[in-house]
């Protein structure tokens, strides 16, 4: 056992002592059972409804009833778009998934993009168009919007504020609105706009550029408080990218290296080779630092001595890094995060171009953003115009402004005249406003939007409105001319068959409408119009605006105060997602923590000041003051509180309100990222944290469970899962009393998960929800234990609990050829089948629990509630009509989406159509592809291959239950130097 | 002083614990087999349609193909029921003012769809595939009855899980050729085990029986 896991362990010892404390006495509990058992009898005493069938009017020729269509669209966040693929069930749209043709996508979805059919059929959303809350119509603020002083005086006194957005139709239409009334004033806010990128692009090449990464073509990448591999607009393409510069065929692959430098543990820095931790504000030293040590002085000029100063505790592994990077020039890269400031952005770019990476690794190009770069972004100039009195008619399109400005600027929107607000919820925003109106849903709506490399994609409607809502191009083409307004049909149509594009051939004989209707056909096929995404820019670097920067750079004074850090969250991103019970449920990927969010604090930060997890702390920064439930979580810096955005939600969505802390009431203008002179004090009261794994140490029982090593290991002793023939033979199958069943020869499907590639990013536990119709079971589900996930991510720590090693490893349903649950079922409601699938048959299972008990890997579920029937018959159309939906009282657990295997068996043998092999939900929306599923008989299939290979190795396998999931132990890349 | 019970209370106590002993036995058992009478299963119960579909003039004097009105048995897990449009189809031509048809082509105007009452019905949890039977060779009568003779429809077969599993356990019993999938009145030329186990080697059929077969 590593040294000080001792602490953790301690910990966890307490935690389980803890659940001892059982609220039902014993006998309580058998005079409940003795009832339950009475009239369980009854649950069965009901006869199936008599049901109707109800065929189309006019059956859509497209149509077959019962075989599923897949559209192609795509989803924005924070104007960046990602090409999806939407399943739809005779009109009812039931699951996202990756679009392979789409550049940010690669066929992954994230946990967002996934998440999004639930937010489709939330109940809670906006449903009416409102004036001061009365019950209004369309016509009505069509009428009021388009009147005012301002019509008067070329729109002086109209403001409109936009959620940034890429869109080349909205793009149009704010052209239109800048030419009909040209006083008009546009701004754009969400919290996650990259404007420190800009920014520092801006002092780099002194223009706003936006980099494009390419890790295919980076041996070595450093990340300054980046989070690139789960967040921001390309992360699912750079995950991809980086798990293909990592995965290990053979041994001698090359393998690429990854250092991380950041305040708060995160996905990335899981993943990482080496991470060290520090304040966000250090960040900038040891940046300058690194500049000045793969030679960038001789550009930019000596670091000024301060800068240099604050940097000295990490010599060593600056000098590492920078001769790792040299050696690897023109073949490294360097990426900032975009909390970093600009300073730090520029710095990076100044280490890739004296590296020769710019070009290579990193290409510099105009952002796909409307307006990037201008102070139309900074929602201060808006928030300065109400306090002014010079807004008369404010119009908010699908941005809640007012939850998510800082905290020192307000917005006083009841100083406008009137105002109007496009959202999705009657939120915070739409409480402030005179208007509201529905905004539709993305998968309802008719748009555009623009991946980060410029890509555009069309939006198009999987569904009518199920509420009415109205898209932002509805809104902004009120303002942009005169009445009939154009519908977003029209808008995106014209768009697209206005621009034909190059992939002309045989229909080059064509007319042109008959070409321009090919275009329109093709871009609402593919997902992608013909537009050539935006070129790459050929920016030169300016090393004197740089120097002047890094001159001007002075490292924070450290005085002993906390620091306060605000990521975007893992699960509800800036707020938008706080009603999404997928989202709330799912764990955050480094501390397991479900439904809130809480003021992260390192080990040693939590002992300074007394604090341990659970407690409620005040968290005080100028004049604002919060009070939030304290997390101790490794791998934090220490003197750094981390609270992320989104929670604390005060709207009208009912699983919102209530949940976390509120940070932006704590962020101000000059801390939007991060800032100092925190105080924090206990509170003396103290909350329960659901959080879903407490077991967080491998016990010393690395091999067994979550086998790990380094690539000069891995190289250096050819591996003991791989011994040679005589100790195969020595060390043969523990003796089994169990026959072997008959095997199918047709298939028998297995599954390998690659633990180098996993980044623990949870894409695949959404995905697992969505296709099998898991349950969600709320906070207080969490705390009693009964999370309902059939695909989990445990993580481990090793080391050093201060900075420790996170492994991921998702862990479903092995199903083990010899299950230890199926020998204990008394009513045989868990079998085996054929082609070596554990099979759940939930309408025998009597839910003794006994299977679960039995399992080693803890991966069956138990339904306690019939949680489906809280649903309204809104939320219940997410259902996939291909997988039952669960009752109480049994049990349930990974299928290897079973439903799938069938489908293609009997597809196989109706359709002569060439089918793509079967995936599960989990490998299809993997970003690194970490996930592979197939069939073990078929020495060709990559699982074959796979479960052949060296670094294969079975959870718990001395206990003989042969899983079919195999495991790739976890190779790290670490820096000799740094060993 | 007289004895409180007489005699034969013995008897009648033995009796009565016998009979609450059997009634534990019996209770389940008699709720078993309740659960498979045709009364329970709903099987020979025509059900009252909001048209009066009389299948003996469409399938059997008009020998129309079951396929042309329930295609997705060919392609899909439904069968499906036809749309308002597929009757329009002939029903725009002839018997187009028939009062019974009244409901259909107010319909088609509105473009209201027709509410059916469902015969045939399986539990939520079974999986039910149409295509991959009429692919293999099992014939719409061996489920469905000779539904050319129904006036009204109704379920023929009690699709109880055992019904499946007699077939799926031996498919040779039940196979028919493809051409007579439809056939309502097909009967097999020689012995049908020896015909079904040519099919079944032919069409690649397979003994399907593991839960996740139906069960997902």
């Amino acid at each position: 056992m590593k040294p000080g896991t001792d602490e953790l362990r301690r910990a966890e010892l307490a935690i389980a002592l803890d659940e001892t404390r059982d609220p039902i006495a014993r006998r309580e509990l058998l005079k409940l059972m003795g009832a339950a058992l009475g009239l369980a009898g009854l649950s069965a005493c009901t006869r199936a409804p008599a049901g109707e069938v109800v065929p189309y009017v006019v059956q859509p020729p497209e149509v077959t009833p019962g075989r599923p269509r897949f559209y192609a669209t795509a989803l924005a966040l924070d104007g960046y778009a990602t090409g999806v693929l939407v399943e739809s069930h005779e009109g009812r749209p039931t699951k996202v998934e990756g679009n392979p043709d789409h550049p940010a996508s690669l066929g992954a979805a994230g946990v967002y993009e996934q998440a999004a059919i639930l937010s489709l059929y939330d109940p809670t959303r906006a449903r009416a168009t409102k004036r001061s809350g009365v019950v209004t119509s369309w016509e009505a603020v069509v009428r009021d919007l388009t009147r005012g002083p301002w019509t008067e005086s070329a729109g002086r006194g109209l403001h409109v504020l936009l959620e940034p957005t890429s869109s080349p139709a909205v793009a149009d239409l704010l052209t239109k609105i800048g030419e009909r009334w040209p006083a008009a004033t546009i701004h754009f806010h969400a919290p996650g706009t990259p404007v420190n990128v800009w920014e520092g692009a801006r002092i780099a090449f002194g223009r706003p550029l936006e980099p494009r990464f390419d890790l295919t073509a980076a041996d070595v990448v450093v990340a300054l408080d980046s989070d690139f591999l789960a967040s921001g607009p390309a992360s699912l393409r750079l995950a991809r990218q980086f798990a293909d510069g990592r995965r290990l065929v053979s041994k001698n692959d090359p393998m690429n290296r990854l250092y991380v430098v950041e305040p708060l543990p995160t996905v990335t820095g899981a993943t990482a080779d080496h991470r060290l931790r520090m304040r966000a504000r250090d960040v900038q030293a040891f940046a300058a630092a690194l500049l000045d040590a793969v030679g960038g002085r001789d550009f930019t000029g000596p670091l000024p001595a301060p800068l240099r100063a604050a940097a000295n505790g990490h010599a060593r592994f600056v000098r590492a890094v920078a001769d790792d990077l040299v050696a690897h020039a023109g073949r490294s890269l360097v990426l900032a995060g975009a909390g970093q400031p600009p300073v730090v952005h520029a710095m990076a770019h100044a280490i890739n171009a004296v590296l020769g990476n710019t070009g290579k690794t990193a290409k510099m190009a105009p952002s796909p953003i409307v307006s990037a770069g201008d102070p139309s972004h900074d929602l201060s100039r808006l928030a300065d115009a109400l306090d002014r009195g010079e807004v008369d008619t404010l119009a908010i399109v699908g941005t809640n402004a007012v939850y998510t400005a800082p905290a020192d600027r307000p917005l006083a929107i009841g100083r406008a005249r009137q105002s109007f607000y496009l959202g999705a919820y009657e939120d915070e925003t739409a409480r402030a406003c005179t208007f509201t109106m529905a905004q539709a849903h993305p998968l309802e709506s008719w748009g555009d939007a623009r991946a980060f490399d410029g890509t555009v994609s069309i939006i198009q409607p999987l569904i009518e409105p199920l509420f009415g809502g109205r898209t932002s191009l509805d809104l902004l083409a009120v303002l942009a001319g005169p009445a009939p307004h154009a519908t977003s049909y029209d808008l995106v149509r014209a768009r697209v068959r206005g621009t034909p594009g190059s992939a002309e051939s045989a229909e080059s004989a064509a007319s042109p409408d008959a070409k321009a209707e090919a275009a329109w056909r093709r871009a609402l096929m593919r997902g992608v119009t013909d537009d050539p995404p935006i070129e790459v820019a050929d920016a030169a670097i300016a090393w004197r605006s740089i120097g002047e920067a890094v001159e001007r750079a002075r490292p924070a004074a450290a005085n002993g105060d906390l620091e306060i850090v605000f990521p975007l969250d893992a699960r509800v991103h800036d707020g938008r997602f706080t009603n999404n019970a997928w989202l709330l449920e799912l764990p955050d990927p480094i501390s397991k923590l479900t439904w809130t969010n809480a003021a992260t604090i390192a080990p040693d930060t939590a002992t300074q000041y007394g604090i341990a997890s659970g407690d409620e702390v005040e968290l005080r920064a100028g004049a604002h003051t919060v009070r939030a439930a304290a997390l101790v979580v490794p791998g934090q810096a220490d003197g750094v509180v981390g609270l992320s955005l989104g929670w604390g939600r005060e709207g009208a969505e009912e699983l919102a309100r209530r949940a976390g802390t509120n940070a932006y009431a704590l962020r101000t203008s000059s801390s939007l990222h991060a800032g100092g002179g925190l105080a924090l004090r206990g509170t003396g009261a103290h909350h329960e944290m659901p959080i879903t794994q407490r077991q967080r140490t491998l016990e010393g029982r690395d091999d067994e469970v979550l086998r790990h090593g380094t690539l000069a290991e891995l190289r250096a002793h050819p591996r003991e899962s791989a011994p040679s023939e005589s100790a195969k033979k020595k060390k043969k199958r523990p003796l089994s009393l169990y026959d072997v069943r008959p095997h199918s020869t047709e298939h028998q499907w297995a599954m390998t998960i690659d633990l180098t590639a996993c980044t623990g990013c949870s894409a695949c536990v959404i995905a697992c929800q969505a296709e099998n119709n898991v349950p969600t079971v709320g906070r207080s589900g969490v705390l009693m234990g009964r999370a309902m996930h059939w695909l989990r991510i445990d993580s481990y720590f090793s080391g050093d609990p201060r900075s420790p090693e996170v492994f991921p490893q998702p862990m479903l349903c092995q199903h083990c050829e010899k299950a230890p649950c199926e020998y204990v079922c008394p009513v045989n409601a868990t079998v085996h089948s054929s082609d070596g699938l554990n099979e759940m048959v939930y309408n025998r299972c009597v839910g003794t629990r006994f299977c679960s008990n039995n399992c080693p890997y803890k991966v069956r579920r138990f339904n306690w509630f019939d949680y489906h029937r809280r649903e309204t018959a809104t939320e219940q159309l997410v259902h996939n009509p291909d997988v039952t939906v669960r009752e109480r009282g049994v049990m349930e657990k990974c299928t290897f989406c079973v439903q799938r295997i069938r489908e293609d068996e009997i597809r196989s043998r109706t359709d002569k159509a060439a089918r793509p092999p079967v995936r599960t939900a989990c490998q299809q929306a993997c970003p690194t592809r970490a996930i592979v599923f197939g069939d073990k008989l078929d020495a060709s299939s990559e699982v074959a291959r796979l479960q052949a290979s060296d670094r294969a190795y079975a959870v718990l396998d001395e206990l003989g239950t042969v899983p079919r999931v195999r495991y790739l132990n976890r190779v790290k890349n670490p820096n000799p130097e740094l060993a | 002083m007289t004895a409180l019970f007489r005699p034969s209370a013995n008897s009648l106590y033995w009796i009565a614990i016998g009979a609450v002993a059997a009634s534990v036995i019996a209770g389940p058992a008699a709720l078993i087999a309740w659960a498979r009478t045709p009364y329970a299963t709903g099987e020979q119960q025509p059900a009252e349609q909001p048209v009066k579909f009389d299948h003996r003039h469409h399938a059997r004097d008009d020998g129309i193909d079951c396929l042309y009105c329930h295609g997705g048995a060919a392609s899909s897990a439904y069968a499906g029921v036809p749309s308002t449009a597929r009757c329009m189809g002939c029903h725009a031509q002839i018997w187009a003012d028939s009062p019974e048809l009244a409901r259909v082509r107010e319909s088609a105007f509105t473009g209201k769809p027709i509410h059916w009452r469902r015969v045939n019905r399986l539990p939520d949890f079974v999986f039910f595939d149409h295509s991959v039977h009429v692919h293999k060779g099992v014939g719409c009568v061996s489920c469905h009855g000779r539904v050319d003779q129904m006036s009204q429809v109704f379920a023929a077969e009690s699709l109880t899980m055992r019904f499946c599993l007699d077939c799926h356990r031996a498919p040779e019993r039940h196979l028919r050729p493809l051409e007579a999938v439809t056939d309502m009145a097909w009967r097999p030329d020689r012995p049908q085990e020896e015909l079904g186990r040519e099919l079944a080697a032919q069409l690649h059929v397979r003994s399907v029986t593991d839960c996740t077969g139906c069960h997902r």
